[in-house]
């Protein structure tokens, strides 16, 4: 046993654990490191050889391990892997974690989880079956998903391209319409156009977040933002020129998704204009702070802010404080799932007749080869 | 002070977005001539054409999504016209396009000098000749 991998399969409730382990690290002293780092007298170690593999045999009633509490008392190149059934922590697992269904378990294995001690034996093949039919429950899902993202995305390029039509010859109306209840008619029409404007703008947004791979590439926020504010001159009024109003403050650059970082600002960012203050000018602190393994991005503005009553559910789908609002009430929504995809967070801080103030953090990246297992 | 422009070209396949670039480039007044090209080929055809007579357009308007070729294929396609066309043509990106990237890829060619997102309007158009055609 010379080589460095290490594998660590990590207990679930109720669903077994293996420690395999390649390299110089015995079973007693492995033993005896895990039990230091966690109160073990509800957890049930023990060891079996198999091939050339030490298997540690971890089972754990109560709630999961921390993963990084793991990590940290392995070397270096060590991996862990999960046997469960829960598909979520499939879809979290991170490049150090390897997560099996119980029906990829080898068969060896398998049969020593079921002879052991507390492990329930029907349970267990019963569980077996229930995750084939999950695996094809989750093909499944994942097609209709593709299509239903793909069907958003194509719909509404398709329809966006009309309705810039339609604006920019209700705009040339405008221009030859003296009328005092024309152009109040005009008005009305311009606003509804917006209206669905919105609404198609977040469905692309939405639909670019949940189809599209992550992709990373070097961003400046300078560059993506003045990126944004162009694509949202449509906001623009006689008396309001959004680039006056920006201020960026420039960090130089980093590594992340930027389609999705710009949907999460973008939205951020129409907020900002859409609920300003018409007692003064609108004033949009746009920053960014690199501190190492994550980013700081915060979008502040001296608007209407949120009140009290709304601050719990403005994060929820078609959720618009007033109705009569231009937006779609999908743009905080968006916001949440985007982040959630990036494994960033949000926090808000929010006064009426003061402003609001949006930071949202996500971790960095760097561009390399990931971790194969 | 805009100075005004000999001719601008205007290269859109929707007749109906066509018709409204038209009339707002010529509300705007910024140019004694406007030509419509209703495709990309069209318009690379027109552009030989025109850089025989010794002449072309002062500022391009290029819609980025045509059926066939479209704008940024026809950026690329530019790069085979005569009399060194592509160094000197002035184009702006005009889409219906929200997507942030399709931005970025239209600023990084030389020859546009700005992205513009539909509708076309006065405003907007002033704008940039203040910005590019002022003295």
């Amino acid at each position: 046993m010379t080589t460095t991998d290490t594998y660590i399969l990590v207990a679930e409730p109720n669903n077994a654990a293996y420690v395999t382990l390649h390299g110089f690290i015995d079973s007693i002293s492995l033993l005896a490191r895990f039990k230091h780092f966690r109160s073990f007298e509800e957890y049930k170690i023990e060891a079996v050889k198999y091939e050339s593999h030490l298997l540690v045999l971890f089972e754990s009633p109560e709630n999961p391990y921390n993963y990084d509490q793991i990590t940290s008392i392995l070397a270096p190149t060590s991996k862990f892997c999960i046997i469960t059934q829960d598909l979520k922590r499939i879809e979290d697992a991170h490049a150090n974690m390897l997560t099996l269904l119980p029906s990829q378990f080898p068969d060896y294995l398998l049969q020593y989880i079921t002879r052991s001690n507390e492990f329930k034996d029907e349970k267990f093949r019963k569980g077996e079956k229930f995750s084939r039919v999950i695996e094809l429950q989750k093909k499944q899902l994942h097609k209709i998903q593709f299509e239903v993202d793909r069907f958003a995305y194509s719909v509404s390029h398709d329809l966006r391209a009309p309705l810039t039509s339609v604006l920019g010859l209700v705009y040339l109306l405008d221009s030859t319409v003296q009328d005092d209840v024309q152009k109040k008619y005009i008005n009305l029409m311009k606003e509804s156009i917006q209206r669905l404007d919105n609404t198609i703008r977040d469905i692309v947004a939405y639909a670019q977040n949940s189809r599209t791979k992550i992709m990373l590439s070097e961003i400046s926020i300078k560059e993506l933002t003045n990126s944004i504010l162009e694509t949202l001159t449509y906001l623009n009024t006689d008396e309001l020129n959004i680039r006056n109003c920006v201020e960026i403050t420039d960090t130089g650059v980093f590594v992340q998704d930027r389609s999705r970082l710009q949907i999460v600002l973008q939205s951020l960012i129409a907020n900002a204009i859409r609920y300003r203050d018409p007692a003064r000018n609108l004033k949009i602190e746009v920053s960014a702070v690199n501190k190492g393994r994550k980013i700081e991005i915060c979008v502040k503005d001296n608007g209407l802010g949120i009140k009290e009553e709304h601050m719990s559910k403005i994060f929820e789908m078609f959720y618009r404080t007033n109705d009569q609002s231009t937006g779609s009430g999908l743009g905080l929504y968006i916001v949440r799932e985007t982040l959630l995809n990036l494994k960033g967070k949000i926090e808000v801080k929010s006064e009426v007749h003061k402003g609001s103030e949006f930071k949202i953090t996500i971790p960095l990246k760097t561009i390399k080869h990931p971790l194969t297992v | 002070m805009i100075n005004s422009l000999q001719s601008v070209l205007l290269i859109e396949d929707s007749t109906i977005d066509m018709f409204i670039h038209t009339k707002v480039l010529e509300q705007s007044g910024i140019a004694d001539e406007i030509v419509c090209q209703p495709s990309a080929r069209d318009a690379l055809e027109y552009l030989k054409e025109a850089s025989h007579h010794g002449f072309l357009p002062q500022l391009i308007f290029l819609d980025i999504r045509m059926p066939d070729m479209n704008g940024f294929e026809f950026l690329n396609e530019c790069a085979d016209l005569p009399n060194d066309i592509a160094q000197k043509m002035k184009v702006i990106m005009l889409s219906s396009s929200i997507d942030s990237s399709d931005i970025h890829m239209a600023k990084s060619y030389p020859q546009v000098i700005d992205f513009i997102s539909k509708p076309l309007t006065k405003e907007r158009v002033l704008e940039v000749m203040m910005q590019f055609f002022s003295s």
